[in-house]
C-alpha cells in the first residue's frame, strides 16, 4: 500500500502539492529575503493572521510570498498559537 | 475478511476498505459476478491479468462508496453494471500508464543507469519545482500558502468565490502550464545546442538543460 498516494491532479502534473510547498518555501527564502523589511506588515499583523490562518486578509499572504522574515515570522506564530 | 478462492488470480475480498469504511455486500457480491469477464477484459487490453485483482479492490472500494454517498439501499441498483464500468476505467487508466512507461532494458541496465545518480535527479527536481513556483500567478502563490497552512480547498473556492473543483482545477492548469513553458524553454536550449554543436560550436551540458520532468512528461508534451 502507498504511503501517500497522490491526488489525480499531483498525478496529472507530475509533482505533489507538498514538494510544491517546499519549493515555495525555499524560493521565498532564496529570491526574496527583504533584509530591509520592506513593506512588512508588522507583528500585530502577522499575529492576527497566525491565529486564524483561514480569515489571513489577501495582503498578508501575498506579502508572506514575498518576504521570508515574514514567513519565518509567520510560521513561527503559528506554531505559538 | 477473507480471500477469494477461485481459479486464476485472486483478490482481495474483504469486509471493510482500507480507510475501515465498510464495504457494502452487494458490491462484493457483484464482484463475484463479474470476475471472469473482468479478467477477460485486462488480458484484452493489457495483455495478462495480473493487474487485475488490484484493479477489481480499487473499483469495490469505489463503487461501494458511490452507492454508500448515494444513500441506496443494499441490491437496488445494478451494481454488476457500476463495478464493471469502475473496472473499465481502471484498465484504461493502466493502459494509459503502460504506454506512458519508457522501458530502459533488463535489471542489469537499470542497475547502470540509476547507479550514483539520484542525488543529480533529485536536484534538478528541486530546481525545476522552483522554476515552476516562479512562473505561478500571485493568486496560486496564496493558494499554496493556503493549502500549507491546512485550509481546505472547499475553503479557498469560497474566499475566491468559485467551487472547490474550480479552484483546485484552475491551480493545477496553472502549474501545467508554467511545467510546460519549463519544457519548451529546455527544448529550445536543446535545440539551440544541437544547431551549434552541429555547425561545429562546442558543445556545453549542464544540469539545468535536463529536465527531470522531459523523461517522465515525454507523452504528454506531445499532445499539446
Amino acid at each position: 500500500m502507498k504511503k501517500n498516494p497522490r491526488s489525480y491532479q499531483e498525478e496529472k502534473a507530475g509533482a505533489a502539492e507538498n514538494e510544491l510547498i517546499e519549493a515555495l518555501e525555499q524560493v521565498v527564502r532564496e529570491d526574496f529575503p527583504n533584509p530591509e523589511r520592506q513593506g512588512c506588515p508588522g507583528e500585530k499583523a502577522l499575529r492576527k493572521a497566525a491565529k486564524s490562518a483561514k480569515d489571513s486578509p489577501q495582503f498578508i499572504l501575498d506579502h508572506i510570498a514575498k518576504c521570508a522574515h515574514c514567513l519565518r515570522e509567520y510560521d513561527r506564530l503559528r506554531r505559538a498559537t | 475478511m477473507a480471500f477469494c478462492s477461485q481459479k486464476g488470480p485472486l483478490w482481495w475480498d474483504r469486509n471493510s476498505d482500507r480507510m475501515g469504511r465498510p464495504i457494502r455486500p452487494d458490491v462484493r457480491s457483484a464482484a463475484h459476478e463479474v470476475w471472469e469477464q473482468a479478467c477477460s477484459r485486462a488480458r484484452a487490453v493489457l495483455g495478462d491479468d495480473a493487474d487485475a485483482p488490484e484493479m477489481m479492490e480499487i473499483s469495490v472500494d469505489r463503487v461501494s462508496h458511490y452507492l454508500n454517498r448515494q444513500e441506496l439501499p443494499p441490491f437496488s441498483a445494478n451494481v454488476a453494471g457500476l463495478l464493471t464500468t469502475a473496472f473499465r476505467r481502471q484498465v484504461q487508466k493502466r493502459w494509459l500508464k503502460q504506454r506512458r512507461i519508457e522501458l530502459v532494458g533488463g535489471a542489469s541496465d537499470l542497475e547502470h543507469r540509476c547507479h550514483g545518480s539520484d542525488w543529480a535527479h533529485e536536484v534538478d527536481r528541486t530546481l525545476d519545482l522552483k522554476k515552476i513556483i516562479r512562473r505561478l500567478s500571485q493568486r496560486s502563490n496564496r493558494i499554496l500558502l493556503r493549502r500549507r497552512d491546512g485550509i481546505d480547498w472547499k475553503s479557498i473556492g469560497e474566499e475566491l468565490g468559485i467551487s472547490e473543483q474550480t479552484a483546485q482545477n484552475s491551480f493545477w492548469r496553472e502549474v501545467r502550464q508554467a511545467q510546460l513553458d519549463l519544457l519548451n524553454t529546455h527544448r529550445g536550449k536543446k535545440e539551440n545546442q544541437t544547431s551549434r554543436t552541429s555547425t561545429g560550436g562546442e558543445k556545453e551540458s549542464s544540469h539545468e538543460e535536463e529536465s527531470p520532468f522531459v523523461s517522465r512528461r515525454k507523452g504528454r508534451s506531445r499532445r499539446k
